[in-house]
Formats: C-alpha cells, sequence, structure tokens
C-alpha cells in the first residue's frame, strides 16, 4: 500500500478519534490539570493499558514488523530535556488545550482560534531544532 | 450503535480501547514509536539525518558499487539523477504531510457528524473562563503553542507521544516528561484559579 495513502487512513482514524474521545475539548484539558475531572486520566490508564498489553503481545509472539525485522517495544531514552521540556510544554497545553495533534484536530473541528494554536506549535517546533544544535548537548531520541 | 459509534461522543473507556489499538498499530506497521510532535516538525521540515530504516538512493548504489568492486558509472547509474529520487525504505513509512492532513479530515468529518456547530469555540471557553476575546485571545494561545511546540521537542514528545506510547512500553523517560506537563500546567491553572 502507497505510503501516503496509509499515512492518511491512519490520520483520518487518529483525527477522528481525538473528536471521539474528546481530548480536544479544553473543559477537560482543564479539569485534568486541576484533578477536578476524572475523563482524560481514564482515558489515558486505558489506553495505555490496552497499548501495553498489545504491544507485549506482539513481541512475544515474536511477530515480524512490515519492515522485516521483528517487532520491538520502543522505550524512551532519558535525557535532560524531559522535564523542563515538559513543564514548558504543559505551559502551553494549559493555555491552548491543544498539543501538536490535537491541534490540528480542533482546526478540523472548526474550532477556528485554534488556527493560531496550531502556528504557535509549528513555531515553537521549528525554532527548537537550531536551538538544540546549538545549546543542547544531548539527544532527545525522538523520531515519531 | 452506529449513533454511538459515528454521533456521540464515546465514554473514556472506549476512547481509551481505541486508542491503545491505534497506538499498537501503529508501533506494529512502523516498527516505531507513535508521538505527533515529531511528526509535526517533519511535516514541516524534513529530519537532517534519515533514521535506520531508509538509505539513500545514492548510498545503496554507492555500496553495491564498492562490493562488486565497481564504480557506480560502470553499473549503469547516473549518480545525480538518483539524488533526486530521495531515501528508500523497507517497509511503509510514515508520510508526516499526509498525517496531518488526515488528521484534520477526520476530526472535521467527526465533528460533521456529531453535529458540531461553529458556535462553541475554543475561544468562547477562554472567555468565559478567563475573560479574554479578541486579540488577548490570539495572542495567548500564540504563545501557548510556541511553549508548547519548543517544550514537546525539547522533551522529545507530546502526550500522544510519551503519554500514550512512552507509557505503554513502560517508559521512565516518560513519566518524567509527564510530571513535567502536570508541573507546568497545574501550577499555571491552579495559580490562575486562586487570581480568579
Amino acid at each position: 500500500m502507497n505510503n501516503k495513502l496509509l499515512t492518511s487512513m491512519l490520520g483520518f482514524v487518529l483525527g477522528f478519534m481525538y473528536v471521539k474521545a474528546g481530548v480536544i475539548e479544553y473543559k477537560y484539558i482543564k479539569g485534568m490539570f486541576l484533578f477536578q475531572d476524572f475523563h482524560m486520566f481514564g482515558f489515558l490508564f486505558t489506553a495505555v493499558g490496552v497499548a501495553a498489553v498489545g504491544q507485549l503481545a506482539l513481541e512475544k509472539a515474536g511477530i515480524k514488523s512490515p519492515n522485516g525485522h521483528a517487532f520491538t517495544r520502543r522505550r524512551r531514552k532519558i535525557h535532560p530535556g524531559l522535564v523542563p521540556g515538559g513543564i514548558l510544554f504543559g505551559l502551553g497545553w494549559a493555555l491552548t488545550g491543544a498539543c501538536p495533534g490535537t491541534s490540528i484536530a480542533q482546526v478540523g473541528r472548526l474550532y477556528l482560534p485554534a488556527i493560531v494554536s496550531f502556528v504557535g506549535l509549528a513555531t515553537g517546533v521549528l525554532l527548537y531544532r537550531p536551538f538544540h544544535k546549538k545549546y543542547i548537548p544531548w539527544t532527545t531520541d525522538s523520531c515519531g | 450503535m452506529l449513533e454511538a459509534i459515528l454521533v456521540s461522543e464515546w465514554p473514556w473507556w472506549a476512547s481509551g480501547i481505541a486508542f491503545g489499538l491505534f497506538v499498537t498499530l501503529y508501533s506494529f506497521l512502523f516498527n516505531s514509536s507513535f508521538g505527533f510532535s515529531s511528526t509535526l516538525e517533519f511535516s514541516l521540515k524534513a529530519p537532517d539525518t534519515e533514521n535506520s530504516e531508509t538509505q539513500s538512493m545514492r548510498e545503496a548504489v554507492l555500496q553495491m558499487a564498492e562490493e562488486a568492486g565497481v564504480t557506480p558509472e560502470e553499473l549503469g547509474v547516473n549518480l545525480d539523477e538518483l539524488e533526486e529520487a530521495g531515501p528508500i525504505a523497507r517497509g511503509p513509512t510514515l508520510s508526516p504531510r499526509f498525517m496531518v492532513l488526515g488528521v484534520f479530515l477526520g476530526a472535521f468529518v467527526a465533528a460533521r457528524l456529531a453535529g458540531a456547530r461553529v458556535a462553541g469555540t475554543l475561544g468562547t471557553v477562554h472567555e468565559a473562563v478567563y475573560g479574554l476575546d479578541g486579540y488577548m485571545l490570539v495572542i495567548l494561545l500564540f504563545f501557548g503553542g510556541v511553549i508548547g511546540g519548543f517544550g514537546a521537542r525539547m522533551a522529545g514528545g507530546c502526550p500522544s507521544g510519551h503519554g500514550l506510547s512512552g507509557l505503554s512500553t513502560l517508559s521512565v523517560a516518560s513519566l518524567l516528561a509527564i510530571t513535567g506537563y502536570f508541573i507546568g500546567g497545574s501550577s499555571l491553572l491552579f495559580l490562575l484559579e486562586a487570581l480568579q
């Protein structure tokens, strides 16, 4: 299957699910950060649980990914940028109610101010790369 | 039943199952961790280095030529033409721009099906909550976006990445990132609540 078609389909499903899950709704983000609303936590724990079991099952079954390699779970590396970056991101998330993926879903849902959030996120993401090259000695080990 | 799936908002446990399956599928297809901050970055500007799954045509040819003990020209290959061809990869690869497009369309359709109206925007919530509109809202959202995007790349992931994928593979790194998210977000919102 063509990569672009596959990716588009995955993206479509993801965008659809972002809206259905309500994770683009500011009220839930706010409720999460203030620990007043269980919605986001319930969602996250369930998703993590299912994904953990799913990926573990794939690994144990010795399934080969389409790229020919055996499927392995990717653990993320620890590096100094995790917490400071996380704090910065959290501030932004609390302000916009958006993360890179959900901002696009917000625009798709026709939350028009989300276009500004998206442009901001895009700007921030693009600003980081040269900043990282110039000032940061570690690698973030992020390949999407 | 169809209405529950297509029209209504899903209960958190149903969304959780759906996303869990999605993350599993994604990681299987690409043998890579799902995360949107890098997808966003690469949809805007291609990565500087190719990942291990891709190999430029040029390198592949040079390698073949070396192993065969001949020059690329003797293989009948024009290297300059190949430069244009770009990287090759085994297995499916993600096309970041199409991911962005897909998410937009999926969200659009989901919202249409749910009968969403344009009114009731994010801005309304910000207005109601913080008494903001117009220019202040634009500035706030832009600034929030910039630090969000910057922070996400510094942390090496956003909630989709660290939150879903990272935690599902039991990455301590992701726990740290998420702790960061809450330190930032909760502090800010608690502060704003206190100031109201």
